[in-house]
């Protein structure tokens, strides 16, 4: 893969529109591999955009239009397959998503979808995942049980599990601790924290304090272009740029 | 929010409860009165029972096939319709202005009338089988008249799905055959056996009501113990819809909340 192999994710000129209409314009951007990215600014739109843009979840609505090179490890991904790029990289989104089921069929859904389900194997790696998240011990006994009964932290557990369970090399997240309380927002977060020694995430923060205490960099969106994209800690104390510096100082 | 939202829908379905057993009430009431035989000697004419008696002939089985012929094409103009007006009615009513969505249920009937014309215009000409398959029949057809009902229970029931789990579905790579299948599907299973008991039930009352006019039930108690039954079914499935709506509350707010 050659020079690219450094870095793990690449943008060049990315451009993207909606019914002719542009949400992100010329974003340029290089992210090393086993970073946390977190994605702030007013945008909204732009920001879900962003987000979307590196499992192409944007190819199920109609009306989007994406211009410019995006390259994952290396690849363009443009060539390659969506099964296998939507398996590289996972989602979590703000709400857990319930599929029909119980939590083990939830945990499943991913390696049945990606035709790698392998009983035993799966048993293990399962085991694996919810030891290293902390919920083994609560979820041990409820993996027949109905996914609706057990609370909000588990199911988001669940939710990352499936995920991981699909070995990703990118995580995106989409403000993952929205609807949790606080103290199991904290436990949310250092489990993001200990998951970049092994991948990659872009996460939309629920707020500028959690940017700041999660990631390592951070890019600042406003009017549908990349304002800033520095370090974490560089562009919260000194901003470079005078509208994000205007406007962390109303908000932090 | 939650314990509001909660507390609404158990308003709501109280409502709804005490409106459908009223207007069952009004409807057994109806049908008692009508069945009795010197009110139907002085209502209905002898031509007119004459004319509608077709379902007492015989069909033959070739005229069946034309008949299917007829039910793809009155298919093809009930689903876009139904899906059309199913849709109509999520968007107008979607959270709280439930009574909006009986009228679009009501409109989604509306198709079914092409259906009533075309069976009372082709069948009667068309006469072999023995009398039970011909009221069979009659059955039959008035069930999937009823078609639009199904759907609209399904359609409501898709778009009530929160996106965010389609979404969630792509993510992990499913396409949108895997999708619809494994996962909206399983979703929309129960409303779908709701709409097709709610169907049943409009059929049987429709029916029931049919064979009381014509006069081809003269025993009136059996009718009323029918009525008695489809109450309690009308009644059950009720409750068992908006049950399995509360559920579904549960189920998309969490638990803990």
């Amino acid at each position: 893969m050659g020079k690219i192999d450094n870095y793990h994710i690449e943008l060049k000129k990315v451009d993207i529109q909606y019914q002719q209409k542009p949400i992100l314009q010329e974003v340029s951007m290089v992210l090393p591999a086993n970073n946390i990215l977190a994605i702030v600014g007013p945008d909204e739109q732009a920001k879900k955009a962003f987000l979307r843009l590196f499992n192409k979840l944007y190819l199920q609505n109609t009306g989007w239009q994406v211009k410019g090179k995006i390259r994952l490890n290396g690849k363009n991904i443009n060539k390659v397959p969506l099964k296998l790029l939507r398996r590289n990289v996972g989602l979590i989104q703000a709400e857990p998503a319930v599929f029909p089921g119980s939590i083990w069929d939830n945990l499943v859904i991913g390696l049945r979808i990606q035709n790698t389900y392998n009983a035993q194997k799966t048993t293990n790696d399962v085991k694996q995942i919810l030891q290293k998240l902390n919920v083994w011990e609560d979820l041990r006994d409820e993996l027949d049980g109905k996914f609706s009964y057990i609370n909000l932290y588990l199911q988001q557990m669940v939710c990352l599990a499936r995920m991981l369970l699909l070995s990703p090399q990118l995580l995106l997240l989409e403000r993952p601790t929205l609807h949790l309380p606080e103290l199991q927002k904290a436990q949310f977060e250092e489990i993001i924290y200990n998951l970049k020694h092994d991948y990659t995430i872009i996460f939309m923060p629920e707020d500028y304090q959690q940017a700041a205490r999660l990631s390592d960099k951070a890019a600042f969106f406003y009017n549908g272009m990349l304002l800033d994209f520095s370090e974490t800690k560089k562009m919260f104390v000194s901003p470079e740029n005078p509208i994000v510096q205007s406007y962390l100082i109303r908000k932090v | 929010m939650y314990l509001q939202h909660l507390i609404f829908e158990k308003r709501k379905a109280r409502q709804f409860k005490l409106i459908s057993i009223i207007g069952t009430v009004l409807l057994v009431a109806l049908v008692a009165i009508l069945s009795l035989p010197t009110f139907q000697n002085t209502l209905f004419s002898a031509s007119f029972i004459e004319f509608i008696r077709f379902t007492n002939q015989p069909i033959s089985l070739s005229s069946f096939f034309a008949f299917i012929l007829v039910f793809i094409v009155a298919l093809v103009i009930n689903i876009p319709l139904a899906l059309y007006l199913g849709f109509r009615a999520n968007r107008y009513s979607y959270i709280q202005q439930s009574y909006l969505k009986g009228i679009f249920i009501c409109l989604a009937m509306l198709p079914s009338l092409f259906w009533f014309y075309l069976y009372y215009q082709i069948l009667p000409f068309y006469a072999t089988l023995p009398p039970i398959a011909n009221a069979l029949l009659l059955f039959v057809v008035m069930t999937l008249t009823y078609l639009p009902i199904l759907l609209y229970f399904g359609y409501s029931a898709i778009l009530k799905i929160p996106k965010h789990i389609s979404e969630a579905a792509y993510s992990l790579g499913a396409t949108p055959f895997e999708v619809v299948y494994g996962i909206l599907l399983p979703y929309i299973l129960n409303y779908m056996i709701l709409g097709l008991i709610t169907a049943l039930i409009k059929v049987l009352f429709e029916y029931i009501l049919l064979r009381v006019f014509l006069g081809f039930i003269s025993n009136t108690n059996a009718i009323l113990l029918t009525l008695v039954l489809l109450i309690i079914i009308t009644i059950i499935s009720i409750i068992v819809f908006q049950n399995l709506e509360l559920k579904w509350k549960v189920k998309e707010y969490g638990q803990d909340r």
